[in-house]
């Protein structure tokens, strides 16, 4: 009887496991300011990865919290094309928009049915205990364009980290 | 995020430039090399000797018959045509930057959007759109007609109107002004250029700023605009409209012989990847851009700018590779686009006078083999 006991508990946990595993973590905190405290609770293992790819060219962006020294790498024909810098708070800025940007595209997915997509993005945020990943597709996007002003606002961040 | 004023901004883009300066120009032989490119490339009429790097010209010609890509990707030097040149990508984005601060400097209490919109007057200018404007409608023309051409076997009437009703609908969108491209307005300072259809069905090219820059040889733009307009048409796209035509079966099964396609991704088709679709838009280009080569050909003065103007149609190919996993596949390989597709095309051989036999090889084409 015990034995039986402790194996549907076992049971029981695995299903959790497997469950907590399976969902994204979308599914899981249902407001924005939930999300982003997962990843402020672990934010040296955070990083911020955005690719996309437009005509034959491949962009990409990536943010990452290594020891006390957060930094932006921008890429051009895969090489790293600039390298930046960052204080604390521009790194949370920038988790804080990267996640409310991929929650907007979560949520209203930009996908392609009838075509191929031209224009593919995948947002990456992780940390050593998360990932939330959006992809899409730039051309599916509504006329608001969210992906291609979140793009813009970064670069623009960069630079103006460039001068400091 | 919080982002500075004006003061800030001017700073952002001096420290931009210089920074992207500094490493282009590490790259690219020297700040002097760089103005002397971009002179002969707004006089588009310098005569740079195809052999500068010290390659003779009968030798150049020799080892594009025998190694298009090598030839066309391992070598540095910007060369000339009689229409113009192909800067890297990186050139095209220094440039742009360039404007963006010049207008910062006369113009410091306007705001980003009047900026913006001031980058768009100088580097769209009326000149560049009607010249891009005349090879899109040159490079429309020639698609439909190499449509039509086709026996009725391998592409019917009903289809071939649909393709041609497809090529006219596409609308080459150029700015002024810049609410045309709100929702990517980070294309103003790229090389990209694209052909899209949105979800209101409309079916646009776009092309970035840097890309006006960099690539003002007309042979580029010729095998570049020919190239995004063959989307429209692509296996994937009628694909997507449940249109089958015999020539396009015929074509991938030919690419499929010849290993320019795996087996594996011809299966994938066009869910995944759209690797098919630009295998066929890089075949349709080719051959568009070996019609506008002819039609030069009587304006050569020499081999050296037929040689150089083959070399530019396809010189900005070189460097492309997704970083999304999913999409490693998404573009063949630069080496099959350049050499397998173009390369490789009877007719450029024969313009080239490469040897007979040598490298001969069938070349796919709407029958099949040929």
């Amino acid at each position: 009887m015990m034995q039986l006991r402790i194996g549907k508990g076992l049971i029981l946990v695995l299903v959790l496991f497997v469950a907590r595993c399976s969902s994204s973590p979308r599914d899981r905190f249902t407001n924005q300011d939930e999300l982003l405290s997962v990843y402020m609770e672990d934010i040296k293992t955070a990083s911020v990865d955005i690719i996309f790819d437009r005509g034959h060219n491949s962009h990409r962006i990536y943010a990452n919290h290594k020891s006390d020294s957060p930094e932006i790498l921008i890429f051009h024909d895969r090489q790293v094309f600039k390298s930046l810098k960052i204080d604390e708070l521009q790194f949370k800025d920038l988790l804080s928009k990267s996640l409310q940007t991929a929650g907007t595209l979560h949520r209203k997915p930009a996908i392609k049915e009838n075509s191929p997509c031209r224009t593919p993005f995948v947002i990456t945020v992780k940390n050593s205990r998360e990932t939330f990943s959006v992809e899409g597709c730039r051309g599916a996007e509504e006329a608001g364009g969210v992906f291609g002003k979140f793009i813009a606002e970064i670069e623009y961040l960069a630079s103006s980290i460039a001068i400091h | 995020m919080h982002f500075p004023k004006y003061t800030a901004r001017l700073s952002v883009v001096v420290a931009s430039l210089v920074f992207i300066c500094s490493i282009a120009f590490q790259n690219l032989s020297g700040l002097l090399a760089f103005k002397k490119n971009i002179q002969s490339r707004e006089t588009s009429s310098s005569q740079e000797p195809a052999g500068e790097a010290g390659l003779k010209l009968p030798n150049l010609v020799e080892q594009l018959c025998s190694n298009f890509y090598q030839v066309v990707c391992k070598r540095t030097e910007v060369l000339s045509d009689p229409t113009g040149t192909v800067q890297s990508d990186i050139k095209g984005e220094v440039e742009a930057l360039r404007l963006y601060e010049m207008i910062l400097h006369e113009h410091p209490s306007w705001s980003n959007e009047q900026v913006d919109e001031e980058l768009v007057n100088r580097i769209y200018t009326p000149r560049r759109k009607k010249m891009l404007l005349e090879s899109y409608e040159w490079v429309r023309k020639r698609i439909i007609r190499f449509i039509e051409k086709q026996s009725e076997r391998e592409i019917s009437g009903p289809i071939k109107k649909e393709i041609a009703r497809r090529l006219n609908a596409i609308v080459l969108e150029l700015p002024p002004p810049v609410s045309l491209y709100a929702n990517e307005p980070d294309l103003f300072t790229k090389n990209d250029v694209y052909y899209e259809s949105l979800p209101d069905h409309k079916t646009v090219i776009r092309v970035g700023g840097a890309y006006l820059l960099s690539a003002k040889s007309w042979f580029n733009r010729v095998f570049t605009l020919a190239h995004e307009m063959s989307h429209a048409i692509d296996p994937c796209e009628l694909e997507a409209s449940n249109i089958k035509v015999p020539g396009y079966e015929k074509l991938l099964s030919c690419f499929q012989e010849q290993s320019p396609v795996s087996h594996e991704q011809l299966k994938k088709g066009c869910n995944k990847s759209n690797f098919i679709g630009e295998m066929f838009s890089d075949w349709i280009a080719t051959h568009i851009a070996v019609q506008a080569v002819e039609l030069y050909t009587s304006k050569f003065k020499n081999q050296e700018e037929l040689v150089n103007s083959i070399i530019n149609s396809v010189k900005d190919l070189c460097s492309q590779e997704s970083w999304i996993e999913t999409r490693s596949e998404s573009h063949p390989d630069a080496k099959v686009r350049i050499e397998n597709i173009f390369g490789t095309n009877p007719r450029i051989q024969e313009l080239l006078s490469c040897p007979i036999g040598k490298k001969k090889k069938d070349y796919c084409t709407f029958e099949g083999k040929r």
